[in-house]
């Protein structure tokens, strides 16, 4: 057994097995997990760190601070708005321009959109995979899967009996062409899966509707009045920029 | 044997009618005529479900988020039948072990028959080290995986050009596909875009299913089909541009009437994009219409040409993408002086009218 002190102040221990996962999948960016297990398979010692360096830092330095949100918004393409608007938070602060009210109000709702499609993002798309197990689905009773559906949300129209067993068909016709596409190489078979079929049936049937949901978020502010009319009405950092060097 | 893309439709329980009313969608989306529709019903008929394999390099996502708000047709319809995507580490189930797997039992299994889609690209520097892939570089996983596929997807501006990582001074030699020293020679198709517009995704994946060939490609190798055009040609308000009518401050009446922002930066006359006619989220919207001018994310290093809100003219080096397939640099500048000196004219003459101006 190998004791090594990190200058962090950690002991590291690897005498046990190494186990390394990378990359670690389903999170934007590239990851590595790394953890030490001793005999007794309790984790000893872990390591994360993220695999790629882009230097954005480096790039921004010297630029027109006008121009910042575009490239810090590069950073993550799942979160884009929030590093925009942060950066043009910081700029502002940095200028200390006051906003008006009505460029206040755009932001939050253009941040609230944003926050609703980057949950269903995150929710399902990223994370769900580790603990619904769509194979296990197929096992499900879409009857007692609609009754757990009605039990949790009982104004939800979609929760029918057929609605769940047409998921069904069509996933069990996925998996038995045996090209399983995005769900190939899962972990399907591990014990940690501990949800019951009719939840799995379920957590993909939402799985697939949030799919859809992405392409019909727009539209909900479609009614609205065009957007130029409401930005013409706010004096942006870009303009209040100008006059100051003026 | 590999299911063919009806089989998969008509097995998930999607009826012949929604199968046919798929496939006009999918002609109109690709600008063909009706009469194409009945082909793609048989090439989707007949031709199997082509295995692809996506990686991810140097990049941040954003052609993956655009990619899932695919309306016609539907990324779900995309994903779940159309292709077979075996690797895509934004969505895929596995990880680690797993997931590398993958790539090698695709490259063995479907040698020259599966399609490689690029999103981001491969630093350079440091032999390759500021992008690792289960221990390694990324540009090898990227050569490896370019080896045997039957064709590459530069997915957005990162694959196709550069891109952020790759502006100005470029910290880790991001360098995008079709420049990587020592990979396969295969038909690269650039889609570029910070990122390309859902549809078109979509729509360039359909073809190649489609017709199983190439779309007819412009000199830099975009689909001619949406990337003819610059945003300036069909932008709605182009009339405005030529009535000299342009936005000055961001709150000044011309912005409230909606008038031309490029006095204000917008970078549509020297872009080459689908924006103004496909626009974005089903036709919703595009940055114009809400008010901001084009930033001009689907040309070459479009991070160093100049600030977002500096007019075109200031650029020194302007115009040299102007025209995708003009000949030389010589004669591109030629045409952005045009486009200054035609703003200038167009300004001219709307200052000669008495009153004219909104202020």
């Amino acid at each position: 057994m190998t004791v090594t002190k990190t200058p962090n102040g950690f002991n590291l221990n690897d005498a046990g097995r190494r186990v390394i996962v990378d990359p670690v999948t389903r999170i934007e960016g590239h990851m590595r997990c790394e953890v030490n297990i001793d005999e007794d398979n309790i984790i000893r010692n872990a390591i994360s760190s993220g695999t790629m360096w882009r230097g954005l830092e480096v790039i921004l330095k010297g630029r027109d601070p006008r121009d910042a949100w575009a490239f810090v918004q590069r950073i993550c393409g799942v979160c884009t708005g929030t590093h925009a608007l942060t950066s043009v938070r910081a700029v502002e602060d940095a200028l200390k321009i006051k906003i008006p009210e009505n460029a206040n109000s755009i932001r939050n709702l253009m941040q609230l959109s944003l926050q609703v499609q980057d949950h269903l993002v995150h929710f399902y798309h990223l994370h769900a995979l580790d603990w619904v197990n769509p194979v296990n689905a197929l096992k499900a009773d879409p009857v007692a899967t609609s009754a757990l559906q009605q039990s949790i949300s009982p104004h939800n129209p979609k929760s029918s009996p057929g609605y769940f067993r047409d998921t069904q068909n069509r996933l069990k016709k996925f998996v038995e062409s045996g090209q399983l596409g995005p769900f190939k190489n899962g972990y399907w078979t591990n014990p940690a899966y501990l949800l019951p079929p009719e939840a799995d049936l379920m957590a993909v049937t939402h799985y697939l509707e949030a799919l859809d949901f992405h392409h019909e978020n727009p539209h909900r502010f479609r009614r609205q009045r065009p957007a130029s009319e409401l930005a013409g009405r706010r004096r942006t950092v870009c303009d209040q920029y100008r006059r100051r060097r003026r | 044997m590999i299911e063919t893309f009806y089989d998969v439709m008509r097995r998930q329980g999607i009826t012949r009618r929604s199968f046919l009313k798929f496939c006009s969608l999918t002609a109109a989306s690709l600008g063909l005529s009706p009469a194409f529709a009945p082909k793609i019903a048989h090439a989707m008929e007949t031709k199997p479900r082509i295995p692809v394999l996506w990686l991810h390099g140097l990049e941040c996502t954003c052609c993956s988020e655009s990619f899932i708000r695919s309306g016609h047709p539907l990324a779900k319809d995309v994903i779940l039948s159309m292709l077979s995507l075996d690797y895509d580490d934004t969505i895929m189930a596995a990880a680690g072990h797993n997931a590398e797997a993958i790539v090698d039992e695709i490259v063995e299994k479907y040698k020259g028959n599966y399609i490689l889609a690029v999103e981001g690209n491969a630093p350079l520097a440091e032999d390759g080290m500021y992008c690792i892939i289960g221990g390694k570089p990324f540009v090898e996983q990227l050569k490896y995986a370019a080896e045997s596929c039957k064709a590459i997807i530069s997915w957005g501006s990162c694959a196709s050009w550069g891109c952020v990582q790759a502006a100005k001074p470029n910290p880790t030699r991001a360098t995008p596909v079709h420049k990587i020293p020592g990979l396969a020679d295969k038909p690269i198709i650039k889609v570029p875009g910070c990122p390309p517009i859902a549809e078109v995704m979509t729509a360039v994946v359909a073809y190649l299913l489609t017709f199983e060939k190439l779309p007819t490609l412009d000199r830099q190798g975009r689909p001619q089909m949406f990337y003819s055009q610059r945003i300036h040609d069909k932008c709605y308000r182009r009339p405005h541009f030529d009535a000299g009518q342009f936005v000055e401050h961001w709150d000044d009446e011309a912005a409230r009437q909606g008038h031309c922002l490029y006095k204000m930066g917008c970078k549509g006359p020297t872009t080459y994009n689908a924006c103004s006619t496909v626009r974005w989220n089903e036709g919703v919207s595009f940055p114009i219409q809400a008010g901001h001018g084009c930033i001009g994310c689907s040309e070459d290093g479009f991070w160093d040409k100049g600030g977002f809100y500096q007019r075109l003219t200031d650029i020194n080096d302007f115009g040299i993408e102007a025209n995708a397939d003009a000949v030389g640099g010589t004669a591109a500048t030629v045409v952005g002086v045009g486009i200054a000196a035609h703003a200038g004219l167009t300004a001219l003459k709307r200052a000669k009218q008495p009153g004219a101006e909104q202020q």
